[in-house]
C-alpha cells in the first residue's frame, strides 16, 4: 500500500491527502502520457539491454590462440599441387591484398595474426609454414568441410595465391613477435 | 509509445554495428535462381532481403507486381546448409498478401572439388497461388489473370527436388540446375525445370587498400532459367516460361551485398520484363556465438 499525498488522476480528479492507494489502482491512474514515457523508457532500455547482449554476442573473444593444433592426416595435398609455384612469388607488393582477404574471409576463424581460435589452425606454426605454397594453395582452394574448413575455390586463383603470400608474412611477424 | 518496426531496426542496426567487424562475406556468386556448389560457411547466418517485380504485366492481362522476399540460410556444417523463405506479393491495382514460405536444404556429397561438382536440393513449399517470386518456373505459366483475393485462396504444398552441377573454370563459375517439383495439394503431375548460369569476378587481384567501387568488388554473369514441361502438359515446350538475366553483384562491405538482375522473357507465357534486386547481409560465426551466449561451446 502506497499512502500519497497527492495524485493526479487521469479522468478522476485529484485523490485526497491521506487517501491509500493499492498498487493496482495506481498502474490504472497514471496519466496517459505517463504511461508512453513509461512505455518510452521500458522500450529504450530492452533495447539497449539487447544491444548490449548482441554486442557481447558479436565481439571476438580476445582469448586463446590455437596451440594445440593438430593437423588432419587424411587432409593432404597431392604431390602435383605441393610442387606448383605461386605465380606471385617475386611480387611481394601483392601480399597486401592477400591480407585484405585474409582479413575478411579467413581472420574469423584463424584470428587476424593467424594464430587460430580451436580448432582453427594456428598458421604461424612451422606445421604450417613448412608446407610449400602449393600445398598450401590447395587447400585453400578444396578446404576440408568435415573439419569445417570452408572450400574457396570459388575466389579468383589470384587471390588464393595473394593469401599465400599474406601467410608467409605471418610466420615473420611470428618470429618478430617472440 | 515507440512502434515495433522502429524497434526492430534498432536491433537490426545494433547487430550491424557490433556484428561489423567480426564477420565477412566470401564468395558468392551474382544467381538469383541458379545455386552453385558454394554453401553456405558452417556456423555463418545470411540474411537476404530481396524482390521479384515485373513493371509491366504479363501478355496475359496481369499486372504490374512487386513479390519481396526474406531468405535465411544458415551453414549447418561443411556439407549442409538450410534455408527458411518468407514471400509475399503485391500488384497495382489489387491488393498485397502473404504468399507463403519454404524451407530448402542442400548438401554437398563430394568433400573434395572436382572437375564437375553435385549438390543436391530437398526444398517443401508451402505457399499459395500469389506467389511471384518465381525462384524457379517448372511446368506451365503461372495463372496470370487471377486477383489475389483469389489466387492466395489456393493452397500449394509442394516438394521439390534439384540437381545441382557446378564448376570453377579458371575465374568463371559455370552452373547448370535440374529441378523436378511435385504439387501435393492436387494433381499436377511431376512438373521440370533448369537454371543455368555463369560468372566471374571483374577483377581477379585484390588491391591492398580498402576500396568500396573497385572492379574487385564487382562480379557479373548471365543466367538462364524455365520450364521443360510436366507430366501433364507434356514436354513439347509449348506454353513453358523461360526466361534470360544477366546478373551483377556489388560487395558493397566486407559483410554485406548488392545484387541486381533485369530479365528478359523469351516467349509469350513469360513476364516480358523481370526486376530483381537483393540485399544481402551476413553475420559469420552466428552458431557458435549463439552457442557461447547460451554457456555451449
Amino acid at each position: 500500500m502506497i499512502e500519497m499525498s497527492e495524485l493526479k488522476c487521469a479522468g478522476r480528479g485529484t485523490l485526497a491527502s491521506g487517501d491509500r492507494v493499492g498498487t493496482g489502482c495506481l498502474a490504472c491512474s497514471v496519466p496517459a502520457k505517463q504511461k508512453n514515457l513509461f512505455a518510452w523508457v521500458g522500450t529504450v532500455t530492452a533495447t539497449l539491454a539487447l544491444t548490449l547482449a548482441l554486442c557481447a554476442m558479436f565481439t571476438p573473444p580476445a582469448h586463446a590462440q590455437n596451440l594445440t593444433y593438430i593437423q588432419d592426416p587424411k587432409w593432404q595435398a597431392p604431390p602435383e599441387a605441393s610442387a606448383k609455384v605461386n605465380p606471385l612469388a617475386n611480387k611481394p607488393q601483392l601480399a597486401a591484398g592477400g591480407k585484405k582477404i585474409f582479413l575478411r574471409d579467413c581472420a574469423q576463424c584463424h584470428r587476424p595474426d593467424g594464430t587460430g581460435l580451436p580448432p582453427a589452425a594456428n598458421l604461424t606454426l612451422p606445421l604450417v609454414q613448412q608446407q610449400s605454397d602449393g600445398a598450401l594453395f590447395w587447400k585453400i582452394t578444396q578446404g576440408n568441410t568435415g573439419k569445417k574448413m570452408p572450400s574457396f575455390s570459388g575466389a579468383p586463383d589470384a587471390q588464393r595465391w595473394q593469401v599465400v603470400l599474406f601467410l608467409r608474412t605471418l610466420e615473420r611477424s611470428a618470429r618478430a613477435g617472440q | 509509445m515507440p512502434r515495433p518496426k522502429f524497434a526492430f531496426f534498432v536491433i537490426f542496426l545494433a547487430i550491424a554495428l557490433c556484428a561489423g567487424s567480426s564477420i565477412a562475406v566470401a564468395q558468392e556468386s551474382p544467381y538469383f535462381t541458379t545455386y552453385d556448389h558454394h554453401l553456405e560457411e558452417p556456423g555463418n547466418l545470411e540474411l537476404e532481403f530481396s524482390s521479384t517485380s515485373a513493371p509491366v504485366g504479363g501478355t496475359r492481362a496481369d499486372s504490374a507486381f512487386v513479390a519481396p522476399y526474406l531468405e535465411l540460410e544458415y551453414g549447418v556444417t561443411g556439407w549442409w546448409t538450410t534455408e527458411l523463405y518468407l514471400e509475399g506479393q503485391g500488384r497495382v491495382g489489387d491488393s498485397a498478401v502473404f504468399t507463403g514460405w519454404r524451407i530448402e536444404n542442400r548438401f554437398r556429397p563430394l568433400k573434395r572439388e572436382h572437375w564437375i561438382n553435385p549438390v543436391l536440393y530437398f526444398e517443401y513449399e508451402n505457399i499459395n497461388e500469389a506467389t511471384r517470386i518465381l525462384k524457379e518456373t517448372p511446368g506451365g505459366p503461372p495463372d496470370f489473370g487471377a486477383p489475389n483475393a483469389e489466387s492466395s485462396r489456393a493452397r500449394a504444398h509442394e516438394i521439390e527436388a534439384k540437381l545441382i552441377l557446378s564448376s570453377q573454370v579458371h575465374n568463371w563459375n559455370i552452373a547448370e540446375n535440374f529441378l523436378a517439383e511435385k504439387n501435393l495439394s492436387r494433381s499436377e503431375g511431376f512438373e521440370f525445370g533448369y537454371s543455368v548460369g555463369a560468372s566471374r569476378p571483374l577483377s581477379t587481384l585484390a588491391s591492398g587498400s580498402d576500396c568500396r567501387f573497385c572492379a574487385e568488388n564487382m562480379s557479373a554473369g548471365v543466367e538462364a532459367y524455365g520450364s521443360l514441361g510436366s507430366t501433364v502438359l507434356g514436354f513439347t515446350g509449348r506454353g513453358n516460361s523461360q526466361y534470360i538475366a544477366p546478373v551483377v553483384q556489388w560487395q558493397v562491405s566486407s559483410n554485406s551485398r548488392v545484387k541486381f538482375s533485369p530479365g528478359f522473357g523469351l516467349n509469350d507465357h513469360s513476364y516480358p520484363f523481370l526486376l530483381r534486386f537483393s540485399y544481402t547481409y551476413e553475420i559469420r560465426g552466428f552458431g557458435r556465438k549463439l552457442a557461447a551466449l547460451w554457456g555451449g561451446r
